[in-house]
């Protein structure tokens, strides 16, 4: 051994030994931040962590609950059903068909609630839901989303079964108020043809109109 | 000096052994427990939910199935709602791509509904009594006509009140299912009402 290097070497051997008490140091730090945040690779149970758990079956069929709720796809992929929070923040349930055409759905609209349901061409044609003034209503549409068959309330808190032509406009209604019940027979000129129970000044009778809203009979 | 720099120089070779081993160890725990959102096969339980690929199911602590969305067996999307004795009371669902929302009695009959029809996909909203006949029916009919019809125990129409662009009509029929009552706009665009015999000839007319 060179004499002359032997201090050299000495040297380099404590800077090994330094080394090494770091390494060791990391190591185990890094081994405490694992146990402490480490988890079971068992059975996924649903996660605190955001991740979305999904559960698949051998045809291809999923299931995938994510933060915003529950997402089932069929073996096409397509979405058939969602229960959740959807896209616009609403509380939702929304069921779609083979095709993933959205078909019914039941959801809170400007915090309203709406039973909506939708033919293949994605048209509203049934829905029941609560009117801006909380009255429920039931509504039937025509393949064009006109407006043919309602149970409502009125603006005065009136009960009312409405009956619409193709133009949506009023042909029938029946209502009540705490006096007495109407029935309301209307042209497709919106001259009232037929009317049938309580008048205005009190009297309940019915009488039957021309196109020019002139009483052709009445009684009593 | 050459001794006490072999004994250290063996204490490194040992010690450098040791740290490697321990974190090769380190980087096999690291990679057995990552997580990963890897899909699992088998249903996935907490307490009374259950999810499968088909969907949720929620029973209650009676461990009676009471609240199922997702897919049924045949593959029809759905929510359903089940009582205490795990008899389905409300659904909403679609059959063959129909949207359907259904009440039912304790009896498991159906009481209420609203749905498209399978053909013309109109909507329907419809009660029916205890026997599950048709007693109530809001409908938009195969012509496009919206109608009420009310309907007796035999499930046949005593009264309907539809209309068409031309004007309404309202028509009360006894239990032959003669009309005896017949208010509206008749075919010839005329308005006006009749009362009719049990045999349907009009025995009183207006105007």
């Amino acid at each position: 051994m060179d004499p002359t290097s032997a201090p050299d070497i000495s040297a380099r051997i404590a800077r090994l030994e330094g080394s090494s008490r770091r390494d060791r140091l990391l190591g185990v730090a890094i081994l405490a931040l694992v146990f402490a945040t480490a988890q079971a690779p068992g059975p996924a149970g649903p996660t605190a962590n955001g991740t979305p758990v999904v559960v698949r079956d051998a045809a291809g069929a999923s299931a995938t609950l994510s933060a915003r709720g529950l997402t089932v796809r069929d073996p096409a992929g397509h979405v058939r059903s969602f229960v959740g929070i959807d896209e616009g923040n609403r509380p939702s349930v929304d069921l779609s068909d083979t095709s993933g055409q959205l078909r019914e759905s039941m959801y809170l609209l400007n915090e309203l609630p709406v039973l909506r349901q939708f033919d293949s061409a994605g048209k509203r044609r049934a829905e029941m839901r609560l009117d801006a003034s909380n009255d429920g209503e039931l509504l039937l549409s025509d393949p064009n989303e006109k407006l043919r068959m309602a149970l409502f309330r009125t603006k005065s808190g009136d009960p009312q079964l409405g009956l619409y032509g193709s133009d949506e406009k009023l042909r029938a209604y029946f209502s009540t108020d705490d006096a007495s019940p109407y029935l309301v027979m209307r042209d497709n000129a919106g001259i009232n043809r037929v009317y049938v129970g309580g008048y205005v000044d009190g009297s309940i009778g019915i009488d039957v109109r021309s196109a020019a809203n002139s009483v052709l009979w009445k009684a009593p | 000096m050459e001794a006490d720099l072999t004994g250290r120089l063996a204490r490194l070779e040992r010690v450098a052994r040791v740290d490697r081993a321990f974190f090769l160890g380190a980087l096999v725990l690291v990679l057995a427990t990552a997580q990963a959102p890897a899909p699992t096969n088998g249903p996935l339980t907490v307490g009374g939910a259950t999810i499968s690929s088909r969907g949720l199911i929620v029973a209650d602590t009676a461990a009676v199935a009471r609240l199922a969305t997702g897919m049924d067996s045949n593959g029809n999307p759905g929510v359903t709602e089940y009582d205490a004795k795990g008899t389905l009371r409300q659904s909403m669902f679609l059959v063959n791509n129909v949207p359907v929302f259904r009440q039912y009695d304790p009896a498991g009959k159906r009481r209420a509904e609203l749905f498209l029809a399978s053909d013309s996909q109109n909507g329907e909203y419809v009660i029916r009594d205890a026997a599950e006949t048709l007693r109530l029916g809001m409908f938009i009919g195969s012509k496009g006509l919206p109608e009420l019809g009310l309907y007796g125990s035999d499930g046949k129409a005593r009264a309907y009140l539809a209309t068409d662009d031309d004007g309404p009509y309202l028509v009360m029929k006894d239990t032959n299912a003669t009309s005896r009552v017949v208010l509206g706009v008749y075919t010839s665009g005329a308005f006006g009402m009749d009362v009719r015999n049990a045999a349907g000839t009009a025995v009183w007319t207006k105007p």
